[in-house]
Parts: C-alpha cells; structure tokens; sequence
C-alpha cells in the first residue's frame, strides 16, 4: 500500500516536472537567444551562446527607448491602480451602504459594465476620447483604466463591505463622525485584503493593455511597452536578433513583478474569476 | 436583502452632497466614458455616418442587413467560434488535469503552481510576438531537427497553420489560470466524502467519477466561460501573432470590427458589427448566469 503510493507520488511529480518544463520553454528559448548574435541563433537555436553578447539588448534598449517606454508604463499603471482603489472603494461602500432606488440603479448599470466588455464599444470609446481632448496625455489611458476596472472592482468592495458589521459604522456615526472619515478610518481599514486583490488582479491588465492605450497614447514619447513593441516589430528594419531581445525586455518588469508579489497574484486570480 | 442594512427608499436632501462625493466621480466617468460611448454606438449602427462627414442621415436597419449578407463578417465569426471551441475544451482539459495532480500530495505544489501559471502574466501584443519567434525559428529549426514535418512547416502561410499557431498561444496562456481556479475548486470539497468513499472501498476512478467531478460542476461552469469570453474577445494577440495572414483568413471578429470601423473608414457599418457581437456576449452571459444558478449543487 505505501510503496504502491510512493510510486504514484514519484509519476505524479515527473508529470509536473515535465508540465513546467514545456510551459517554461518558449521563455527559456527567448532569454536565451537574447544573447546570441544572429548567425548563432540561425545555426542552432539551443544551444547556449557561444559568446554571450549584449548587443541585441542594448540595440533593442536604444530602438525601443526603453527607460522612457518604461516610465510610461509605470506612470499609467501606478495611477490607475491608485485611482481605482479610491473610486471603486468609496462607490462600492457607499452603494452596499445606502441603499435605495437610485443607487441600485447605479449598482445595476456598474455591473452592466461585465457583460459589454471594451472590444465592443471601442468605435465609439475612440471618438469621446477626442471630444474629451485626452489624446496623448497619460490622463486619459488612466481614466480609462479607471471606467473599465469599476464593475469587477465595484462588485469586489460591495461583497466585501456587505460582510463587515454594520454596528462599528453605527457607533461612529453616533460620536459625530462624518461619511468621510468614517470610510477612510474606519471602512477602508477593514477591506484592505479586498484592495490589495482588486490591485494585483488590474496592475497586469494595466501593463499589459494594448487595444485600449493606442487609441490614446500615439506620440513616440509617449509610448508604453505594449505600443511601443508594436512599433518595433512594424519597422522595416527587422532582425529577429534584436526582436527577441526586445521580448525579453518588456517581459522582465512582469516577471520581477510576479516574483515579489506571487501568492497575493495567485491568489486574487481565484477571487477574480467570479467575473467570468 | 441583507436585515442589518436598513432599505431606505429616497435620497434624503441633506445627503446629496454625500452622494455627489462617493459616487459623483465614479458615475461621471462611467457615464462618460462607457454608458455614453455604448448608446451613441447603438445610435450610430441606425446610420450612415462615416466618422469624418459633419452630417449622416438614419437609415434604419440598412446596416445591419449588409453585416448579415457580409461574407468576410461571417468568416470571421466562423473563426472566432471555431478558435473558441477547441482553446475552450483544450485549455479546460489541461487546466483541470494540472490541478487534479497537483491536489494529491507532491511536494513543493505552490512551486510548481507559480511556474505553471507564469504564462498567464505575459498579454498584448507582446505574447504574439514571443510567439511568432517560437513558431518561426525554434519549431522550424526544431522540425528539421527531428524531421517532424508539421513543425518546420511555414508557419501563417496556411489557414491552419495560423489557426493551429492561434489555438496553441492562447492554450498556453490560459490553461495555468484555469488550473488554479479548478484548484480552489478542488480544496474547497470536503475530506470527508474522500474518507467515506475510502472506507466503503472506492477506486480512484469511482471517486473522481462520482465526488469530485459532480461537486466541481459550479467551478467547471465557471471556467468554461472564463475560457469562452477570453477566446471570444481575441484582438491583441491576433494581430501581433498572424495579422490575419495568409488573405485574412486567420481574423476573428474583434479584427473584422477593428477593420471596418478604422481602416476603411466605415463607422457606422462597423458599430452595427459591434452591436450585433454584444448580442451574442449577452446570450452567452446570460445562459453563463442560468448554469451557474443551477449547477451551484452540493451533495
């Protein structure tokens, strides 16, 4: 009996082992052949370098202007997450608070938001953001992250301020606190599990976003990584040297990312699957 | 309704300016930049306004006529259903396969979770791109390597090379989120059912067959759908993957709107795609909403 468990753990784990390895490869051949030069790379693309060079890496730096496209990125990630922590908190406490006809019709048309994702209304989206004069300011991808993070975000608070005791608020609003600094001493505190998943589930959505950010950040200085990888790969003078080396580069930031911040990413992905 | 959160039925004047602090902002925004943006595309879909003219005229449901008797509109619905179908049943499969080993007792599990769900971090067009690398020199070099045909072939100068390309990107993109939502599927089952079927003898099979597989049904449901909205809404990684190549054959719908409403410059024409793609998002979140409600079963 223990013996026959034994080998089955031992068969199991081969099976992961070898999962890991193929999901793990393609990344292992992009990092690898960032720092081959080419005629390397077309004569054997496993190997190890045979002169490790970082010359595609600094052409893919200068091509890309990394530390500015970087910056960018930083810029809009950073302040739509802050954004939407403070807007989706005090909407959803305010809505799992006070509840009556108008802020269930609110409610309603915040989670309406799920269902219409923004593929589908980006003809239009594209159009407002010229009659709101937010082309090319940072302004405007973040206030668009904002509006399309709001219902999941929303949805989360909601639940979350829905299951804390309604008599911590009540005792508060007794000794003359005001809304205001009854969400942000009291309310806020409490739901900051809630916060922190809310943010690691968007912060990658953030980065990532591609479809969104070109309707609005078109200018060379202000390119994030997503447009101006794009760019890059449209350029006439393409070599798959410094292509793979550019791949590398605008996926480090996510993976130094994913290291530090791994159980809280992993473990917000289960909480955010509600929305489907 | 919750008891202890007292229903009132108005907005009491002396609150307003409460309102307008807590949800002013966000309303504003939502209203602008989503509400607003989706009534003016249905609007528009009714016209014939092309996105430059000052003026356009109504002209019914001509619009949406012409998307109906639209070939390329179909081919490319066709595509992104037929993309759907297998990323959804593969991706599933895997997802589900990963979680169901990792359950029984391995060493390190959270270890190898993490790497198996690293893919999932990597999106836009960057995925595509990492991927046209791997297909276009390390499967090639691969294949002739090995001298298996089918990877040294020339990837996105066929229709199924640039299906097959699209279906395995996305696979490996999704099947590591899937296996940790069917993870916390799987641990949230009682031990005791697995102690009780121990105790009356049951296989391994038999318990996986009739335990585990019927009290997972609510995360199966909701992962199938997760997998189902994530294949349907296929843009980024498209057009940096295959851009539609060879002849537009490989372009799912979101790339047919794109198409349509940008690059010829049919606005109208392109909303009318829109809407009409929202219609088939509504039906499938809604039968979502109708299965989970049943399936939420406990034994």
């Amino acid at each position: 009996m223990k013996r026959n468990k034994r080998i089955r753990t031992s068969l199991a784990l081969v099976f992961i082992v070898f999962s890991c390895t193929l999901v793990l490869i393609p990344l292992y051949f992009t990092v690898l052949n960032s720092f081959k030069p080419y005629p390397e790379i077309a004569a054997n693309i496993a190997a190890l370098p045979r002169e490790a060079t970082l010359n595609n890496i600094k052409e893919a730096w200068t091509r890309l202007n990394y530390p500015l496209v970087l910056l960018n990125t930083l810029i809009v990630t950073v302040f739509s997450a802050i954004g939407t922590v403070i807007l989706s908190g005090m909407t959803g406490y305010w809505l799992a608070r006070h509840q009556n006809r108008f802020t269930r019709l609110c409610y309603v048309l915040i989670l309406c938001g799920m269902s219409v994702p923004f593929q589908c209304i980006m003809i239009t989206f594209a159009r407002m953001i010229g009659l709101l004069n937010l082309g090319n300011r940072y302004l405007g991808v973040i206030m668009s992250n904002w509006t399309f993070s709001l219902p999941m975000s929303v949805f989360l608070v909601t639940g979350a301020v829905k299951s804390l005791p309604v008599e911590i608020e009540e005792s508060a609003v007794i000794d003359g606190c005001s809304p205001i600094n009854l969400y942000w001493r009291i309310v806020f505190p409490l739901t900051k599990g809630t916060m922190f998943t809310i943010v690691s589930l968007e912060v990658l959505k953030y980065w990532n976003n591609y479809l969104m950010t070109q309707f609005i950040l078109t200018k060379p200085q202000r390119r994030t990584i997503q447009i101006a990888m794009m760019s890059l790969f449209n350029e006439a003078m393409f070599s798959w040297d410094v292509a793979v080396a550019a791949v590398t580069l605008s996926v480090l930031p996510l993976f130094i990312f994913f290291v530090i911040a791994q159980k809280q990413v992993l473990s917000s992905a289960t909480v955010g699957a509600v929305k489907g | 309704m919750d008891k202890k959160t007292s229903v009132k039925r108005r907005v009491k004047p002396g609150d307003i300016g409460n309102y307008a602090l807590f949800i002013g902002p966000t309303m504003l925004l939502f209203s602008l930049l989503f509400l607003f943006p989706l009534v003016s595309e249905i609007f528009y879909s009714f016209t014939n306004w092309n996105g430059i003219d000052p003026t356009f005229k109504i002209i019914g449901i001509k619009n949406y006529l012409r998307a109906v008797r639209d070939e390329t509109y179909w081919v490319s619905f066709w595509f992104t259903i037929k993309f759907s179908v297998f990323v959804v049943v593969i991706s599933n499969l895997i997802g589900f396969f990963w979680a169901y080993v990792l359950s029984g007792d391995i060493p390190y599990k959270n270890f190898w979770r993490a790497l198996i769900y690293a893919p999932r971090i990597i999106g836009g067009v960057v995925l595509g791109f990492l991927w046209r690398f791997i297909f276009q020199n390390v499967f090639v070099q691969f294949g002739t390597w090995s001298g298996i045909r089918w990877f040294s072939q020339q990837w996105f100068t066929t229709p199924e090379s640039s299906f097959w390309a699209l279906v395995i990107v996305m696979t490996w993109s999704l099947s590591g989120y899937l296996m940790i939502i069917y993870n916390s599927g799987l641990a949230a089952i009682s031990r005791d059912y697995y102690e009780a079927a121990t105790v009356d003898g049951a296989s391994r099979w038999t318990t996986l067959k009739s335990i585990t597989l019927p009290l997972l049904k609510g995360t199966t449901t909701r992962c199938l759908f997760i997998a189902i909205n994530w294949a349907m809404l296929l843009y980024d990684t498209n057009i940096s993957l295959t851009n539609g190549n060879p002849y537009r054959t490989s372009e799912g719908v979101m790339m047919n709107i794109y198409a349509t409403a940008f690059r010829s410059n049919q606005i109208s024409y392109g909303a009318a795609k829109s809407v009409l793609f929202i219609v088939v998002l509504l039906i499938v979140s809604f039968s979502q909403m109708k299965l989970t409600s049943r399936n939420e079963v406990t034994l």
